[in-house]
């Protein structure tokens, strides 16, 4: 799972976009190595001025919520298994897949937080949607994937929409 | 990993957080939280200059704090917001819902004044 020298893959502004796939063990304290590798790949974009940094801190945010749901809430009483990361570096965009076989879940079924609440739950996918530029959710021969886009030439004011 | 290190300053408790406050790390820092509020301290600063990562299972303990100990006429502040907890915050308009503070030592002294 390791990444590239400093010339590494994401560097490539034009062409074929580049693809990582890893599969961990779907519990919560492998997510962190995924993690350090999205981070990885956001810092070198931020190098390359085609990622701000906030943006990463925000695509890194939507991964760690998604990572979540699928090992909380799709593996929620039964056996934990496999959870897909997958993430692609094209020119005009970052997108970041995770894939779990859990229990199907419909996003359209989760309410919007009333922040001025202060709720203590229910965050998850709200922090998703809003820090991403896309956001789908497709039940795929038994498995939820759940893709996440993040344009690089996108306005900053995703999450203040 | 969540790393803490706690401080009392009079009747103020200082947290400073390191690491990931999470679904993974949360529970600990729930339990320090029961033995403050055992303990009746209900001022507390929340130092976040070392926290790298906060996710929404780590807002709602820091959330949860806030809405007991404001029960108890106590307060939470926050010092030190930066990076991806900053964007959380933004986000869920936490910065709104708490006084935020460059330094440990101004958070402090808003509980004096």
């Amino acid at each position: 799972m390791s990444s590239s020298s400093a010339e590494g893959p994401h560097e490539a502004q034009a062409g074929a976009p580049e693809r990582f796939s890893f599969q961990l063990p779907g519990r919560l304290e492998y997510r962190d190595a995924a993690r350090a590798f999205l981070a990885h790949v956001c810092d070198h974009l931020s190098r390359a001025g085609r990622l701000p940094a906030d943006a990463g801190h925000r695509v890194i945010s939507a991964f760690v919520e998604a990572f979540n749901n699928a090992v909380i809430h799709a593996y929620e009483g039964r056996d934990q298994g496999p959870v897909q990361v997958e993430l692609e570096v094209a020119p005009q965009h970052l997108t970041v897949r995770v894939i779990d076989e859990g229990q199907p879940f419909v996003p359209e079924d989760v309410p919007e937080p009333n922040l001025a609440a202060l709720p203590e739950g229910g965050l998850g996918l709200f922090i998703i949607r809003n820090f991403m530029d896309q956001v789908r959710y497709e039940r795929v021969h038994g498995r939820n994937v759940l893709t996440m886009v993040k344009a690089f030439d996108a306005p900053d004011g995703a999450a203040e929409a | 990993m969540l790393d803490y290190d706690r401080q009392e300053r009079g009747d103020v408790t200082i947290f400073s957080l390191k690491g990931n406050l999470d679904a993974l790390t949360a529970p600990s820092l729930k339990k320090e939280i029961e033995s403050l509020l055992a303990s009746r301290k209900i001022n507390v600063v929340f130092d976040l200059a070392g926290l790298e990562l906060i996710d929404s299972s780590g807002v709602g303990a820091i959330v949860s704090l806030f809405k007991r100990v404001r029960t108890l006429q106590g307060d939470v502040k926050i010092a030190r917001l930066q990076g991806q907890p900053a964007e959380i915050f933004k986000l869920l308009r936490l910065d709104k819902a708490f006084d935020i503070f460059d330094t440990i030592d101004r958070a402090v002294e808003r509980f004096r004044s």
